[in-house]
């Protein structure tokens, strides 16, 4: 039954079928074959769905869709500018710096990179950079966006996982200040090279100007973050809170949001959620089924079979991982993924929650690894610039974010905390 | 006839946008008066089961949108590159997989619903076959969609859901 499940699985999304409806009748018809009651299947959807954690995913979607259009992200761009503009090749360096800013307000790796892009692509072209380099340089720091909190990824795994929303939210900064500074040096060296220009010099005024100027984004992270950890929020109502300001700051504030704008954006999200959570529904079936045969711990005992070598199997783990991440789109990859690895990992001696910083970091680099990387798409249709070329220019990014990986997976006394 | 299934198709999609959009808006209240009820009043009980069974609903009534839209996540790299005489028969045989199995669930959803019939939720005794009639409407509209498919791929009609859209845009 398991391989009629793989078979299927494989068949149908290779057909081209919605992942959706890949998982669910492929396990469908697995439960079918082993004469098990197909009640299981609704039962086992709305279970999965049936999360007050979940309720953040929406939320979070809608609340980083509204703030990274218009007037806030140009600000947080011009205070990046007058942070680190004057290095060379300054603005590439800052399209970094403003995706990190922009992580810790959008939970979505596709969202930070259509934001940054947006605004930044434009003078990047005037100013004589490479514009494939500078869309696939956006579109790396875009996965910056799922690992600084908020984070869509985390909550779902969170969920999975059976693990608090707000410690994998705590987890996620150092790694994704990491990934952020590991782009920043090869942005350097490439501007050196390339003999990119320096852009806004350095000036205390600037700075102070456009840091006030960026204070109603800036603030935005403070009352998402600073409302959970500090324990007056839980992360749902967060996100909440987070719709409610950007909704008032974009009407009523900077007035760059019209009612019948919002009436899209809020469609928008409640469509991209809606394949993410139905998805999540589906792969719940999917799970059930696996674990009813034992799977899961089939596969770590298979693994512990074959080595006790944890850096090895730790490797193999992150391995898949990414190869998974490379072929399947990051919710999907992760539903799937997550419930199958986790006895694994436990044997590794490897905690929940730097399990799901591994996982979601790993997912996160399948958003820049074609032939499904949402991030280069996106970039791709925000700059004009075909994807095979962004692609090819994405590689040194990828290379670095690889290295960071590996860090965060080795050292978790600096990465998982 | 062809004419008259696109009709319906759109109809589908322009009547189920605003219920996305109400469902969304319903649920950033709720919790905006969980919070506000907390903080400044007592705690209300009821907030989150609301916000619970609004989330479902999205859920199913989204993803029908999504699927008249063709917006769902689907990896069609290796079927785009068939040639086209195969690609056909694949994209049909993919209709019917989805058919066969958004029928069974329609079905089963149906059941489910009235099996817990008796069944009321904790806090505000909702009957809970309310909350799972989403199931076999959702599933129900989109076989009714992968038919019409169906049929315009046998017509030969091009206008099929099968355009390669990522998530966001």
């Amino acid at each position: 039954m398991s391989l009629v499940l793989v078979l299927l699985f494989v068949l149908f999304l290779l057909m081209g079928l919605p992942v959706a409806i890949v998982i669910g009748a492929s396990t469908m018809a697995a439960l079918n074959l082993g004469d098990v009651p197909l009640m299981v299947v609704p039962q086992q959807m709305f279970a999965g769905i049936n999360s007050f954690a979940l309720v953040a995913v929406p939320m979070f979607v809608l609340a980083g869709d509204i703030l990274a259009q218009g007037e806030i992200s140009k600000r947080l761009i011009a205070f990046a500018d007058s942070l680190l503009g004057f290095i060379k090749g300054g603005l590439s360096v800052v399209s970094v710096l403003a995706g990190v800013f922009f992580a810790a307000i959008s939970g979505s790796g596709a969202a930070t990179t259509a934001a940054v892009g947006a605004s930044l692509v434009p003078e990047l072209k005037r100013k004589g950079y490479d514009p494939a380099s500078a869309a696939s340089l956006i579109a790396a720091a875009g996965t910056i966006g799922v690992v600084i909190p908020p984070s869509v990824p985390m909550i779902i795994y969170a969920v999975i996982a059976q693990e608090s929303v707000k410690s994998l939210f705590l987890a996620g900064f150092i790694p994704g200040v990491a990934m952020g500074l590991g782009l920043m040096i090869v942005a350097v060296i490439q501007g050196y090279r390339r003999a990119y220009p320096r852009g806004t010099s350095l000036s205390l005024k600037t700075i102070v100007r456009t840091f006030f100027a960026a204070s109603w984004g800036l603030m935005a992270p403070l009352i998402i973050l600073g409302g959970i950890f500090s324990g007056v929020f839980t992360p749902s109502e967060a996100a909440v809170v987070a719709v409610n300001y950007a909704i008032l700051v974009s009407l009523f504030i900077y007035r760059d949001l019209t009612l019948r704008g919002l009436y899209r954006i809020i469609l928008r999200a409640g469509v991209t959620t809606a394949v993410i959570l139905f998805v999540i529904a589906a792969s719940s079936v999917l799970s059930w089924t696996l674990a009813s045969w034992q799977v899961p711990n089939a596969i770590a005992a298979l693994a512990l079979s074959l080595t006790d070598n944890v850096f090895l199997l730790l490797l193999v783990v992150m391995t898949l991982i990414l190869i998974t991440g490379v072929f399947l789109e990051t919710a999907s990859a992760l539903i799937i993924l997550t419930p199958m690895l986790l006895p694994l990992a436990a044997q590794l001696g490897i905690g929940t929650v730097h399990f799901g910083i591994i996982i979601v970091v790993g997912l996160a680099i399948g958003m820049v690894t074609p032939p499904v990387a949402i991030n280069l798409f996106v970039a791709s249709s925000t700059t004009d610039q075909p994807v095979e070329r962004i692609a090819r220019a994405v590689v040194p990014y990828l290379a670095v974010l690889i290295v960071v990986y590996l860090m965060i997976a080795y050292i978790p006394v600096i990465f998982a905390n | 006839m062809l004419k008259l299934l696109g009709w319906v198709d759109r109809i589908v999609g322009a009547v189920l946008g605003p219920v996305v959009v109400a469902g969304m808006v319903a649920l950033t209240f709720v919790i905006s008066l969980q919070i506000v009820s907390r903080v400044f009043f007592t705690s209300v009980t009821w907030t989150e089961e609301v916000a619970r069974f609004l989330l479902i609903w999205i859920t199913f009534l989204g993803a029908t949108l999504a699927f008249q839209q063709g917006r769902h996540i689907a990896v069609q790299l290796a079927r785009d590159s068939l040639p086209d005489n195969l690609r056909r028969i694949v994209i049909g045989a993919g209709i019917l997989v989805s058919i066969t199995f958004l029928g069974t669930l329609t079905w089963i959803g149906w059941q489910y619903m009235d099996l817990q019939s008796f069944q009321r939720s904790p806090s505000l005794r909702i009957p809970m076959n309310n909350i799972y009639l989403v199931m076999p409407v959702a599933s129900g509209l989109m076989a009714a969609m992968s038919c019409i498919d169906l049929v315009r791929l046998l017509t030969g009609d091009t206008t099929i859901r099968d355009r390669m859209r990522d998530v966001v845009e």
